[in-house]
C-alpha cells in the first residue's frame, strides 16, 4: 500500500509519469487490436521486421540532421509495411524470407550508419534506448503525447469503422474478393495502421519488444475466448493492464520499462494457458 | 481511499498538469535513479515551470573545456542528462575529480550560449551527504 | 429458363500459358452443374473466372446474376480461427454493406434465417474451430447463402469429410437446389456428381471434354471411362 501511495504521489507530482501512462496505455491498446489480426494472418513477426526498418530509417534521418525525423521514418516504414503485407495472408515462404531479410538488413545498416556518421555523443545509448526502450517512455515531451493521442484516436476509429471488414478479410480473403469486398484496400489499411503503430511504439518499448506487445495479448486471449469479438476485447484489456502494471513497477523499482511490460504479458499468457488447460479438462 | 483517488484524477483533468511543489525545495535525490533521470530530462525539455526553483540533484561531476556540468544517468547507465552548474562562489568545485559523484543544490535557470538556450543551476552549493554502503 | 451464366469459347490461363480452352457452356436457373476433372485441369482457374476474379484470355463470360455465393476450399488459418458461427455467417452480408460499419437488422435476420435453413442455429455462439468438418462446411454454406441466395459456387465442398458427413452435405445441397438455388459444384467425385447433378461439365487435357445433362454424360464415352475408373478406385 505504501508503494501505491508513492505511485499516486508521483502521478500527481511529476508530469512525465502522467505522460508515460497516457502514451503507454494508448499504444498498448492499439497494438493489441492490430495484434489479433496480424497473428491470425501469420504475420506475427512483422512487428520486429518493421521496427528494424524504422530503426534503419531513423539512422538515415539522424545523418541528414533533420529535427523532425518522422518525415523520413514514417514514409519508409509505411512503404515497407505495404510491400510486406500486401500479399494478404502469409502463405508463401517467400513472404517469410522477405521479412527476415529486410529486418536484419535494416538493423545492420542502421547500426553501421549510426557508428560511421555519429550524430550524437552517445551512439550506444541511442541504440540501446531505441532497440530496448530503457527509459524512452519516461522522457516524453508534451508534443509526443499529443501526437500519440491523435494517432491512437485515428487508429481506434479506423478499427471500429472497419471492424467487420477486418474480420472478414482476416478470416477468408478469397471469399471477400468473391463477394465484392475490396480485400486489397482493407489489407492496405491494415498495413498502414500497423506501420503507424510500430513507429509510435518504438518510443514505448523499443524495437525489439514491439513484437511481444503485438503478439502476447492476442495469443493469451485466443487461449480462452472463442469469438473474434471476445478475443479482441480480452486482448485489449490484457494489453492495457499489463502496460499499466509494467510502467508502475518499473517506476517504483527502477527496472527497464519495456522488459517489465513484456514480463507482465508473459505472466498473463502463462496464466491463460493454465486456465485453458483446466477448462479444457473440465469440458471433457 | 477511492474517493481520494477520484478527487485527484478529476483535479488533474481540470487543471492539466500539476507540478512539483513550488514552495519548498525540489529534492530529486530522494527519488530512485530512473525517476531522477526522467525528472531532470523533463526539466530540460520544459524548463518554463521550474525556473527559479531550488533543486537538489545527485550525479556525476564533469568539467571539460566549458562550464562544469552535472550528469544524471538513468538506471542502466545508458543515457545521461546534463545540467551546467554555476558555482555559488569561486572555490565551490575546487578539487573535485571528473566523474566523481556529488550532490548539489542550486536555483534552476537558463543561460544562452552561441544563441542556444541551455539549462543550468545558479548559485550552486555542494551538499555533503553521508552515504551508507550497501 | 433464364440463362444465368453463359461461357462462349472461353480460354483461360496465366502469363505462363493457357490452362484450359474451348470452354463453352450455359448454366440456367435452377440447374445443378457439376464440374469434373483431374487436378491441374484448370478447375480452380475456371472458378475464379466465373466469380469475376480472373479475366478470360479469350472468349466471353456473361453473368446475369446479382451475385454468386462462394464456398471456397478451406485454408489453414480458418481451422484455428477464434470466431463464432454467427460472426462468420454474418460476414457473408458484407458485400452489400459498402462503407457502412455495422450490419442492419435485415442482414442479421437473413443470417439467422440461413442458419435455420441449414440446421445450425443451435451452434450460433459456438466457436468455429470446435465444430466437426461437416458442421464447419454448413457454416460456410450459410455464409455463402447470405452473400447471394440465388446461385452458389462450391469448390470441392466434401473434401476431408467422413462418408456420413459427405452424404449429409450432398443431401443438404440437393435440398437447396430443389428450393430454387442454382448450384455449380467443383468435384473429384464422379459417382456423387452423377447421382446428384443435373448437368456435367468435364474438363481434361486443357480443354472441355464434355458438357451436357447427366444422362448424356453416362451415355458418353468419356463418361463411361470415368465412371469405370472411379468405380475401380473405390474398390
Amino acid at each position: 500500500m505504501n508503494e501505491l501511495q508513492k505511485l499516486i504521489d508521483y502521478f500527481v507530482t511529476y508530469p512525465f509519469v502522467r505522460y508515460a501512462f497516457a502514451v503507454g496505455l494508448l499504444i498498448a491498446l492499439c497494438a493489441s487490436l492490430l495484434g489479433v489480426t496480424l497473428v491470425l494472418k501469420r504475420f506475427s513477426f512483422i512487428g520486429d521486421g518493421l521496427s528494424h526498418v524504422a530503426f534503419g530509417a531513423m539512422a538515415v534521418a539522424a545523418i541528414t540532421g533533420l529535427t523532425n525525423k518522422m518525415v523520413i521514418i514514417l514514409p519508409v516504414t509505411l512503404l515497407s509495411a505495404i510491400l510486406l503485407l500486401r500479399t494478404g495472408q502469409n502463405t508463401k515462404i517467400k513472404g517469410d524470407a522477405a521479412i527476415a531479410m529486410i529486418s536484419v538488413g535494416a538493423l545492420a545498416i542502421g547500426y553501421m550508419l549510426m557508428n560511421v556518421f555519429p550524430s550524437s555523443a552517445n551512439v550506444s545509448g541511442d541504440v540501446c534506448s531505441t532497440l530496448f526502450g530503457s527509459t524512452s517512455i519516461l522522457t516524453l515531451k508534451k508534443s509526443d503525447v499529443t501526437l500519440c493521442i491523435i494517432m491512437a484516436v485515428i487508429v481506434i476509429a479506423a478499427f471500429l469503422l472497419f471492424y467487420n471488414k477486418i474480420f472478414a478479410v482476416t478470416f477468408d480473403e478469397n471469399f471477400c474478393k468473391a463477394s465484392g469486398v475490396n480485400a486489397n484496400a482493407y489489407n492496405l489499411i491494415i498495413a498502414m495502421i500497423t506501420a503507424a503503430i510500430i513507429v509510435l511504439a518504438m518510443n514505448l518499448v523499443g524495437s525489439l519488444l514491439i513484437s511481444a506487445l503485438i503478439i502476447f495479448p492476442a495469443l493469451s486471449a485466443m487461449r480462452v475466448f472463442r469469438s473474434f469479438r471476445g478475443v479482441i476485447l480480452c486482448s485489449a484489456v490484457i494489453s492495457v493492464l499489463c502496460a499499466a502494471v509494467g510502467i508502475m513497477l518499473s517506476i517504483l523499482f527502477s527496472t527497464p520499462v519495456g522488459s517489465t511490460i513484456v514480463t507482465a504479458d508473459i505472466a498473463v499468457f502463462l496464466v491463460f494457458c493454465g486456465i485453458s488447460a483446466v477448462t479444457g479438462r473440465i469440458r471433457r | 481511499m477511492k474517493r481520494n483517488i477520484a478527487a485527484v484524477f478529476s483535479a488533474l483533468l481540470l487543471t492539466a498538469c500539476g507540478n512539483p511543489a513550488e514552495d519548498s525545495m525540489l529534492d530529486l535525490t530522494a527519488l530512485n535513479q530512473t525517476m531522477q533521470y526522467s525528472q531532470v530530462n523533463q526539466m530540460l525539455y520544459e524548463p518554463g515551470s521550474y525556473l527559479g526553483q531550488t533543486v537538489q540533484i545527485c550525479g556525476e561531476y564533469y568539467k571539460g573545456n566549458h562550464e562544469p556540468i552535472i550528469r544524471v544517468l538513468d538506471e542502466q547507465a545508458c543515457c545521461a542528462a546534463k545540467i551546467t552548474i554555476f558555482p555559488a562562489d569561486e572555490s565551490t568545485f575546487d578539487g573535485i575529480e571528473n566523474f566523481s559523484e556529488i550532490t548539489v543544490k542550486g536555483v534552476f535557470g537558463t543561460f544562452q550560449s552561441y544563441g542556444v538556450d541551455f539549462c543550468c543551476l545558479n548559485q550552486t552549493e555542494r551538499i555533503y551527504v553521508s552515504k551508507t554502503e550497501e | 429458363m433464364s440463362a444465368e451464366i453463359v461461357c462462349e469459347k472461353v480460354s483461360l490461363g496465366y502469363e505462363t500459358g493457357t490452362v484450359a480452352e474451348g470452354l463453352d457452356f450455359t448454366v440456367h436457373r435452377g440447374d445443378y452443374l457439376c464440374i469434373l476433372g483431374e487436378n491441374g485441369s484448370g478447375k480452380s482457374t475456371l472458378v475464379k473466372a466465373l466469380l469475376g476474379l480472373h479475366p478470360a484470355q479469350s472468349g466471353s463470360i456473361t453473368r446475369n446474376v446479382t451475385g454468386i455465393g462462394y464456398l471456397p476450399q478451406q485454408t489453414v488459418v480458418q481451422k484455428d480461427f477464434p470466431a463464432s458461427v454467427r460472426e462468420i455467417v454474418r460476414s457473408g452480408c458484407l458485400g452489400k454493406c459498402g462503407f457502412r460499419p455495422f450490419y442492419t437488422k435485415t442482414e442479421c435476420q437473413r443470417a439467422a434465417q440461413n442458419m435455420e435453413r441449414l440446421g445450425i442455429t443451435a451452434l450460433a455462439r459456438r466457436c468455429y474451430r470446435e465444430l466437426s468438418g461437416g458442421q464447419q462446411q454448413r457454416v460456410l454454406l450459410a455464409r455463402a447463402l447470405c452473400a447471394a441466395d440465388s446461385m452458389l459456387l462450391l469448390d470441392e465442398p466434401v473434401t476431408g469429410l467422413d462418408p456420413k458427413a459427405q452424404i449429409e452435405l450432398y443431401e443438404l445441397i440437393t435440398k437447396l437446389n430443389r428450393d430454387g438455388v442454382t448450384i455449380i459444384m467443383v468435384s473429384h467425385d464422379v459417382h456423387a456428381a452423377v447421382k446428384y447433378a443435373s448437368h456435367i461439365l468435364h474438363i481434361g487435357g486443357q480443354t472441355q471434354r464434355f458438357f451436357g445433362t447427366t444422362a448424356e454424360y453416362c451415355g458418353s464415352e468419356i463418361g463411361r471411362i470415368f465412371l469405370a475408373a472411379g468405380g475401380a478406385e473405390h474398390e
